[in-house]
């Protein structure tokens, strides 16, 4: 804890604060002779209690108009989990429904739950359920918006994800950028805990060359752990392809694209498709369970002022001498003569 | 104009000098004592012719009588900052008063008056030596209304009986007795041939004189201390208990020298005085 003072050079009055050792406020009543009253414990005790009271209240009136404030200052907090970048697809699809391709219910057009809520809501569930992690929030459509830093403020986190949800999806997915802007979450950053790279889409994308270099480059650096959420709407193509069509094929399919590549980075990956809310929820607390590892994030605090502190402590203190002195009697109630 | 006290002494002066008190010094006087033959007091002035005829033995008999004498009057007075306490009386000017009185009683008596004020050691700026005149009173007695500048202390009262006059006489301890009771004591012990009168100065305000509620913040006049007090009913009782007791205890200290203190708690009354040796009044 360190404090620091805006106006160092009024701390020179803090002697003064030992004024009352010396001499109490209040006029005193001459008595002749004092050991023949009887004590007064009960106003002996008030006298000290008044005394200590005046010397900490005149200190922390000095405290106070120094401008004693406890400066900014770098905490190191200890999370049981990771340091998690939640990459949300905010593209035009996510605001449809989930799709399961069993029969007739794929023509129906039963609005259930819309993606991009179900994805909010279980993701705040997450966030809620990771109290020591430092999460960052990245939502991506065709181009990546910085939402959050990673931070461990979880309510800051919880209301931006809130947020993901006003308005309509915007427009396409471009997951290729949206992957190195999310590892460049992790730079110039210490590495303290398993660092999560979760993206929650509804679709994938072609990568260009360049564009997996960067992906395959920054995710070695960073060490990362990816989890992709696939989200799968109506007529999405799952993530397997059962069809014994040849590669070339395949590959023309961009979820299934998406998947291989990710999985050839050499980095640990899991790709997790989810059809309904349940699902979703499953393979959240699946990545909840793998990452509990701990880690240490240094978290600055800014310059925090202690004004009310100081200032309320000396009107508490000094309130009791003000009462004293109003109430105190400076003649006797019988005098005639002087 | 000065107030005049009535005041005597218990037994018979042993004074020479003439005066108003009874002695056992034969002398001038008015009360017949007894006789004596001329040869023991070669007085013919005096010789009894009546007695002288009756007597057998036809021997000059003289007519003896009792001398009425004079006697030193000494107020021994605390000066201290205490005796200065201003409450429902102006504790400085009833000593002065006092002082003034009691030289004025005196002289109309024909006594000599003295007076020796002491606080923690003897005052000269408030002494006067035992004398038929009152050339220096006045402006001793001005001194005392008016001055300010007090001490502290009651150490100097242990010297005041080296410089009491030799003939027996009275002496009035003028204090508020606010000093240990065996200072008391022993001054009495130290002072024996002298009649001492010890005269309390108290002051109502000082034990019955606090409010019934606020914080006081008592500060003792000679010490310095200063004291917190809460003020609440009852307070005045308990310190008023505590003067009694004290003054149970001056008594007491008094009463195993045959003296009686004279309490005056509402300044100072020649009556007051007076009643005190007329044993009317404590």
């Amino acid at each position: 804890m360190n404090l620091i003072f805006d106006n160092p050079w009024l701390l020179l009055a803090l002697p003064l604060a030992l004024m009352p050792l010396l001499r109490t406020p209040i006029q005193s009543l001459p008595h002749p002779y004092l050991g023949l009253v009887p004590e007064d414990p009960l106003g002996r005790l008030l006298s000290s209690v008044l005394r200590i009271a005046a010397v900490i209240g005149i200190a922390s009136l000095v405290l106070g108009l120094a401008g004693l404030s406890r400066g900014e200052r770098v905490i190191e907090r200890v999370g049981t989990g990771a340091e998690i970048v939640i990459m949300l697809d905010r593209s035009r699809s996510m605001d449809q429904g989930f799709g399961r391709t069993v029969g007739t219910e794929q023509l129906l057009m039963t609005q259930g739950e819309t993606k991009n809520g179900a994805a909010r809501r279980v993701l705040t569930e997450f966030v809620k359920s990771r109290p020591n992690d430092a999460i960052g929030l990245l939502n991506f459509s065709t181009r990546p918006i910085h939402v959050l830093p990673l931070t461990n403020r979880h309510e800051v986190v919880q209301s931006a994800i809130d947020a993901a949800g006003l308005g309509r999806g915007l427009a396409e997915t471009d997951i290729g950028l949206a992957m190195i802007d999310g590892l460049h979450y992790f730079d110039e950053r210490p590495y303290t805990g398993s660092r999560v790279l979760m993206l929650v889409s509804d679709g994938g994308a072609q990568l260009d060359e360049l564009t997996q270099v960067k992906i395959i480059e920054g995710a070695r650096k960073h060490r990362i752990s990816l989890y992709w959420i696939y989200l799968r709407g109506r007529g999405s193509p799952g993530l397997k392809v059962e069809t014994t069509e040849d590669s070339g094929q395949r590959d023309a399919v961009p979820e299934y694209f998406l998947d291989r590549f990710f999985g050839e980075i050499g980095i640990p990956y899991r790709a997790y498709e989810a059809e309904d809310p349940q699902q979703l929820k499953a393979a959240i607390s699946d990545i909840d369970r793998l990452q509990r590892l701990p880690t240490r994030t240094p978290e600055v605090v800014p310059k925090q002022s202690l004004a009310a502190l100081t200032f309320g402590l000396a009107l508490f203190l000094l309130l009791p001498v003000v009462i004293v002195s109003a109430m105190q009697v400076t003649r006797w109630s019988r005098s005639a003569a002087h | 104009m000065v107030a005049e006290f009535h005041y005597r002494l218990p037994g018979k002066a042993r004074s020479q000098r003439p005066g108003g008190h009874h002695s056992n010094m034969s002398g001038g006087g008015m009360i017949f004592r007894r006789h004596v033959s001329l040869f023991a007091s070669p007085d013919p002035r005096r010789i009894d012719i009546r007695a002288s005829l009756r007597d057998p033995a036809e021997q000059w008999w003289v007519r003896e009588y009792q001398q009425r004498a004079a006697i030193p009057v000494v107020v021994v007075l605390d000066v201290s900052t205490s005796m200065g306490f201003r409450g429902m009386q102006n504790r400085a000017r009833a000593a002065a008063n006092f002082v003034e009185s009691a030289a004025w009683s005196a002289n109309r008596n024909g006594d000599r008056f003295g007076l020796i004020g002491f606080d923690q050691r003897l005052r000269e700026d408030c002494w006067l030596p035992v004398r038929q005149q009152r050339a220096a009173l006045e402006g001793v007695i001005q001194h005392l209304r008016h001055d300010s500048a007090r001490e502290a202390g009651y150490e100097g009262l242990a010297e005041v009986p080296a410089w009491l006059p030799r003939e027996p006489g009275l002496v009035f301890l003028v204090s508020d007795f606010h000093w240990p009771v065996e200072m008391l004591k022993r001054f009495l012990e130290n002072s024996r041939p002298h009649h001492v009168v010890p005269v309390a100065l108290w002051d109502r305000a000082e034990y019955s004189g606090w409010p019934n509620r606020g914080f006081a913040f008592a500060e003792d006049m000679e010490s310095g201390e200063r004291r917190l007090i809460w003020l609440r009913r009852g307070w005045n009782e308990e310190v008023e208990a505590a003067y009694l007791a004290r003054e149970a205890d001056i008594r007491d200290t008094c009463q195993a020298f045959d003296l009686r203190p004279l309490f005056l708690r509402d300044g100072f009354s020649a009556d007051a005085v007076s009643a005190h040796f007329h044993g009317v009044a404590a």
